[in-house]
């Protein structure tokens, strides 16, 4: 005799559900290039039309927030050890005592973009621990010096070392939709100082299907 | 068949006959795999960064040798090829076609402001000619260009705005230019080179 006793709680068949939840997880772990990182500036860049993707090896990216402090960012973990050397080659002539940790050296290959300027730069690589992480980047200047100079401004010896550091290295410009034009024009001049006139202006893809459908009318 | 009890009904079982047992044990209990997957899903969603960004390539011309005359190299362009766009602030723009005594007009970035300047300088500034991109370099052909003067006040989206404008009208040839005082001048007074100021 089979007499089922009535059950209050009905039985619901989840397999669909969880095939949709797998296929849409599946597709979101793949597409996740990477995890957000704490960026050192925020910027919100201008959209455009353009779908091209920015190179993900041998590029600089000099990122300038709206207030027009500039951050230098490398996307090769390799380069971030030789562009150390360079600086450190450099600044020595004029500061012998200038060195680095180990720690330092090892942070600072972690790290996706970097606004310290050169002067603080070396303090803040030889510390360790807590400070290291918590230093302010505020930003470097890239204020065109008079040519005659041989220094240049902090973006300017950053091009430099980067050149060196990776001859095939790419640049990048990422600018805030606010930041005042004089700012962008100081970074292409910095570029320019090296002879860096090819670069690309970083933005984002975002009204790019309504103005190919206004295209279209005309 | 195999004996694939999950357990969940094992007290059950015993008590009816065997093939009822057999006939439940099929049934698995997914609610913690949706719990997890669903809270996986979630943290992929709220971390995933969409490749979202774009890239605007942009070719200068080498800095300018002291040597070389500028006036000179100048005078070799015709100049109705040239449309100045001067960026202002306020997201305005100031344009003139040529360099001797233009009709100083201006525009926005409205639907119906910049990209028709540009459309008809590319398309009817030639009055009629084919654009050289188009073939190949023939006598006669027309090949305009267009120079962005951006002023201290303009914003750096309006420099953007303006390369994209002419990425979507597939402008063939376009500079930037730094906005001199002269220029300065040269616009408040309508297009009028003031003598000894910066005229030739």
């Amino acid at each position: 005799m089979s007499k089922k006793p009535k059950r209050g709680v009905p039985k619901i068949d989840m397999t669909a559900m969880v095939d949709v939840a797998f296929l849409l997880l599946t597709f979101f772990i793949l597409t996740t290039t990477r995890f957000r990182e704490d960026s050192k500036a925020e910027v919100d860049t201008p959209s455009s039309v353009s779908s091209l993707e920015p190179p993900e090896k041998e590029l600089m990216t000099i990122t300038v927030t709206g207030d027009g402090k500039v951050f230098v960012g490398l996307s090769d973990i390799a380069t971030r050890g030789e562009i150390l050397n360079r600086f450190l080659s450099d600044q020595q002539k004029q500061d012998p005592d200038l060195a680095i940790s180990a720690e330092g050296a090892a942070y600072f290959s972690t790290l996706q973009e970097f606004g310290v300027p050169v002067k603080d730069f070396g303090t803040w690589l030889s510390q360790g621990g807590d400070a290291l992480k918590e230093f302010e980047h505020a930003g470097m200047s890239p204020r065109v010096t008079d040519s005659t100079s041989m220094t240049g401004n902090d973006l300017e010896k950053w091009v430099r070392w980067g050149r060196l550091a990776d001859q095939r290295m790419r640049f990048a410009v990422k600018g805030d939709v606010n930041t005042d034009y004089p700012v962008i024009e100081d970074v292409i001049s910095s570029l320019q100082e090296w002879d860096v006139n090819q670069f690309s202006l970083i933005t984002s893809l975002e009204d790019g299907a309504e103005v190919v459908v206004e295209e279209e009318e005309e | 068949m195999a004996d694939v009890d999950t357990g969940g009904g094992g007290g059950r079982g015993k008590k009816g006959g065997g093939s009822k047992t057999k006939k439940k044990s099929t049934h698995i209990d997914m609610t913690a795999m949706v719990d997890v997957a669903f809270l996986l899903l979630t943290f992929f969603v709220l971390t995933a960064t969409m490749a979202n960004s774009g890239l605007i390539e942009l070719a200068m011309p080498p800095k300018a040798d002291d040597n070389i005359d500028e006036e000179d190299t100048r005078k070799k362009i015709i100049e109705d090829k040239i449309m100045t766009l001067v960026l202002d602030d306020d997201d305005k723009i100031t344009y003139y076609v040529g360099i001797t005594e233009p009709e100083i007009q201006h525009t926005d970035f409205g639907k119906k402001g910049l990209r028709n300047v540009i459309l008809s300088h590319i398309h009817q500034g030639g009055g009629g000619a084919p654009l050289c991109v188009e073939v190949n370099n023939a006598a006669g052909c027309w090949d305009p260009i267009f120079v962005i003067k951006p002023r201290k006040q303009s914003r750096y989206k309006n420099l953007v705005d303006v390369l994209d404008e002419f990425a979507i009208t597939k402008a063939p040839k376009y500079a930037i230019d730094k906005f001199t005082p002269q220029d300065s001048v040269f616009i408040a007074n309508d297009g009028v080179i003031v003598e000894g100021e910066a005229g030739p």
